[in-house]
């Protein structure tokens, strides 16, 4: 089974001429001890939805299993999508969303940058809840391969310690 | 020459063609060179950029970490007031500690290369306000330690700040370097820019130069292949291009004709008035056939010398007719030449090509030969006229060619023999010589002198039968004049054409040798039915002649070329007034005029004897003796006739007539 999807994967790669993205597969996480913090997601319409990584892996979960500029080691990463929580929070229509981290860090986000690649609001690494020393407890994360090839997609994109997503 | 000249600039002009092509090829490399160069130089200029925009992000997180400092330094400070640390203040002092842990992180990240040092400085130094935090927190008491937290931060935000201001400095240098590259760059991409013009300039004008090339090329071939085709001087066809196209036409289009020109008198324009006239004059023929041919479409050229020829499409005798008689009218409009007057008089031969036999003979030399022998014919028709050639005219050429033919044969076998005509006293009538007319007997019918003297002349053979008849009639005399005790004059009539060779000169001195006649018996008449130029050999001749003993004698005065004019050259002792004036002498005032003032002239002046010829009736006998005129010769005093009868009746008359007053009207011995 793997090995025919691989072909196909191969093949539909072939034919449309793209690299092959490293689609984040779901996955099932169970409850563990997170260290405090939060993400304020501000709608468009003024809606405030405050998450901890515990309510955040509520939602859907990915993993990816990639390097970071920080980790010379790949590590299997788990979290939300961005592009899911921006959806849920119809963010997504936007031409750019605001991501702010604790440390006083903001960037802005074009929507180019989240539709170039998948973005993980990673919560875990390797099964482990991500401490702030380790740039969590919530991180974004890009596939090491999509952040190579996506030029748009900066390091300044990749937000540690995130606090806040709002509308510009 | 015209071509050397063209070959030579072509050859020059490929020279320099080939200087700027290679020129501009070479100014072209080296650019080709210098940019590519200059390309691989300027890849360190994106390294450079890229250098500057990592360094950018270095300031950046410098500033971050001096953010994270200033986060801690005023945690602590807010837990400097409280005596003890609440869970929450905690959580910050950990929290901002933790910050503090990844921005170390971080910025070990960048302590590589030439940045490495400050980069592990300020790594070190904020390490050490994370370790000290640490190993603070557990007890949760800060006091003893918050001072030397303080100065840790202290000491990691100056580390920090000269880190940024390392980064600054770097960063201005890059800058600089970039800047400098920059105007390099500006400076290189305006000299290509220049070079580039300077190479389009250039393949412009050498564009420039092959299209004029080409154009000259072009010209030059043009103009020699109407210099090939064209008399340069009237601009009409030359011989060449004429031959070509009548010849094509005469086949094509038999209804057709042809007319050759000649100048009248071209030899003696070019000769007195020089050859710019002689040019001035053909170009004026040439523009007065052309505006002829014009109409008729027919086309004119020039054959060569004052030779023309007009090609016209139509064999309709009025058309011709009114064609030649215009031109004919045109050229008796003189034309100005400096302060002189020229009549460029012409004469025409026609030759139709449909008359020129049946469809083989009409070639182009067939044509042209009747039609030039037609131009004879004007010739001989006095000029300034035009004749059509037709068969007649051929029965006339081909009676005229035989006349020439046996002349010849005459002349070479010595058959042309002489009849004499007494020369009289005018008053006794008695014969004192006489004049040796040639005679020629053309298959037993005479032919009149004044024919085949002509021809004669024409042909240039005049001289052959001057010198026969001198033979002949010097003989003759001088026997006669032995046998019978008789001292008759001889006239001989010699050419002025003769005279220009000296051969005459001993020719005479050995006929009178040979015969024995004394040479004052002797008269040599000068005729001219053409002119001379060469009057001074003449002189001279006549001169040796009359040092011999000869007299001289001017033939036909007072008509043609005779005139008083000779007189300036021609040192005479007899002038022969021409018949037509004796023959006048009743009716016309001036004839006699003439006569009269010649005979004082003569008698007053020059000293020389007058001789009327052509006396007929006795009348004109007695009006001459009036005048004072003592010589006379005509029909009124004898015809001429065979020598031995004509001698034999001078002297009967000599024996028999009134001798004394033949002596006393005379005044002296004939």
């Amino acid at each position: 089974m793997t090995i025919y999807g691989a072909i196909a994967a191969i093949f539909a790669a072939v034919l449309c001429g793209t690299a092959v993205q490293a689609a984040p597969a779901a996955v099932t996480l169970e409850p563990v001890l997170h260290q405090p913090a939060e993400l304020v997601v501000e709608a468009p319409d003024g809606t405030v939805t405050t998450y901890t990584p515990e309510t955040l892996e509520a939602l859907p979960t990915f993993r990816v299993t990639t390097k970071t500029p920080w980790r010379l080691e790949p590590a299997d990463f788990d979290g939300v999508l961005l592009a899911d929580l921006l959806k849920k929070h119809g963010l997504d229509q936007l031409p750019a969303v605001i991501v702010t981290a604790e440390n006083d860090f903001m960037v802005e986000m074009p929507k180019e940058t989240w539709e170039a690649a998948p973005f993980l609001i990673a919560t875990r690494a390797n099964g482990v809840p991500l401490t702030r020393r380790n740039r969590g407890p919530i991180l974004f994360v890009v596939d090491a391969e999509d952040y190579e090839r996506e030029t748009v997609i900066r390091e300044r994109h990749l937000v540690w310690m995130v606090n806040r997503i709002h509308a510009p | 020459m015209r071509l050397n000249r063209i070959q030579s600039a072509q050859r020059r002009f490929f020279a320099d063609t080939s200087t700027v092509f290679y020129g501009c090829g070479v100014l072209g490399l080296i650019v080709a060179v210098g940019l590519a160069l200059f390309a691989i130089k300027e890849t360190r200029s994106q390294a450079r950029i890229e250098k500057l925009a990592r360094y950018e992000q270095f300031v950046r997180e410098g500033y971050m970490a001096l953010n994270d400092l200033q986060r801690m330094q005023s945690v602590i400070a807010r837990l400097q007031m409280e005596t003890t640390i609440s869970p929450q203040d905690g959580q910050e002092l950990s929290r901002a500690n933790d910050m503090l842990y990844v921005r170390a992180e971080s910025l070990e990240r960048h302590a590589v290369g030439e940045v490495e040092q400050h980069f592990s400085k300020v790594t070190h130094s904020l390490r050490a306000v994370v370790d000290l935090v640490d190993t603070a927190a557990p007890e949760r008491t800060m006091s003893g330690q918050q001072n030397d937290v303080l100065t840790a931060i202290d000491a990691a935000r100056a580390d920090t700040i000269r880190l940024i201001d390392f980064l600054r400095r770097f960063q201005d240098s890059i800058t600089e370097t970039h800047n400098r590259s920059a105007q390099q760059r500006n400076a290189a991409f305006l000299a290509s820019s220049l070079v580039f013009a300077l190479l389009g300039i250039g393949l412009l004008i050498m564009l420039r130069r092959e299209i004029d090339g080409r154009r000259s090329r072009e010209r030059a071939e043009r103009r020699a292949e109407f210099l090939a085709y064209h008399d340069p001087l009237t601009q009409l066809m030359n011989r060449a291009r004429f031959t070509d196209e009548v010849s094509a036409l005469i086949a094509k289009k038999p209804a057709s004709t042809l007319v050759m020109i000649d100048l009248d008198q071209f030899k003696w324009i070019n000769d007195t008035l020089g050859h710019e006239a002689g040019d001035k004059v053909l170009c004026v023929v040439a523009d007065r056939l052309r505006a002829a041919c014009a109409p008729l479409e027919g086309f004119a050229a020039r054959l060569g010398g004052d030779e023309f020829a007009v090609w016209l499409p139509t064999d309709a005798p009025a058309t011709i007719e009114v064609f030649c008689k215009a031109l004919l009218k045109a050229s008796e409009t003189p034309l100005r030449h400096g302060d002189t007057w020229i009549h460029a008089r012409i004469s025409l031969g026609v030759a139709m090509v449909r008359s020129c036999g049946g469809r083989a003979l009409r070639t182009f030399d067939t044509v042209m030969k009747y039609a030039d022998f037609a131009l004879y014919m004007s010739k001989e028709k006095g000029r300034a006229t035009y004749t059509v050639y037709d068969a007649d005219l051929e029965a006339q050429y081909e009676e005229r060619s035989a006349l020439l033919s046996d002349l010849h044969g005459a002349v070479n076998t010595g058959s042309i023999d002489f009849h004499l005509q007494p020369k009289v006293n005018i008053h006794t009538g008695q014969a004192y010589g006489f004049e040796a007319l040639a005679r020629w007997s053309r298959n037993g019918v005479l032919v009149p002198p004044d024919v085949f003297i002509r021809r004669a002349e024409e042909a240039g053979f005049v001289n052959k039968i001057d010198f026969i008849i001198l033979d002949k009639a010097v003989r003759v005399i001088a026997a006669w004049n032995r046998a019978n005790g008789t001292s008759f004059q001889v006239s001989v009539n010699v050419s002025a054409q003769h005279l220009v060779g000296t051969i005459i000169v001993d020719y005479v001195k050995a006929v009178l040798r040979r015969h024995g006649l004394p040479p004052h018996l002797l008269t040599l008449e000068i005729t001219e039915t053409v002119e001379l130029n060469n009057w001074e050999r003449v002189s001279d001749n006549l001169k040796m002649l009359r040092a011999m003993g000869c007299r001289v004698a001017i033939d036909d005065f007072g008509i043609g070329y005779s005139s008083l004019a000779y007189l300036r050259y021609v040192d005479a002792d007899e002038i022969k007034i021409d018949r037509s004036l004796t023959q006048q002498i009743d009716q016309c005032e001036q004839s006699r005029f003439i006569i009269e003032s010649v005979l004082e002239l003569a008698h007053t002046f020059l000293g020389f004897e007058v001789v009327a010829e052509g006396i007929e009736a006795e009348a004109q006998a007695a009006r001459l003796r009036e005048m004072g005129c003592r010589r006379a010769q005509g029909y009124f005093f004898g015809h001429p006739g065979p020598p031995h009868a004509v001698l034999k009746a001078a002297t009967e008359q000599r024996d028999h007539g009134d001798f004394a007053k033949a002596v006393n009207s005379d005044g002296r011995e004939c």
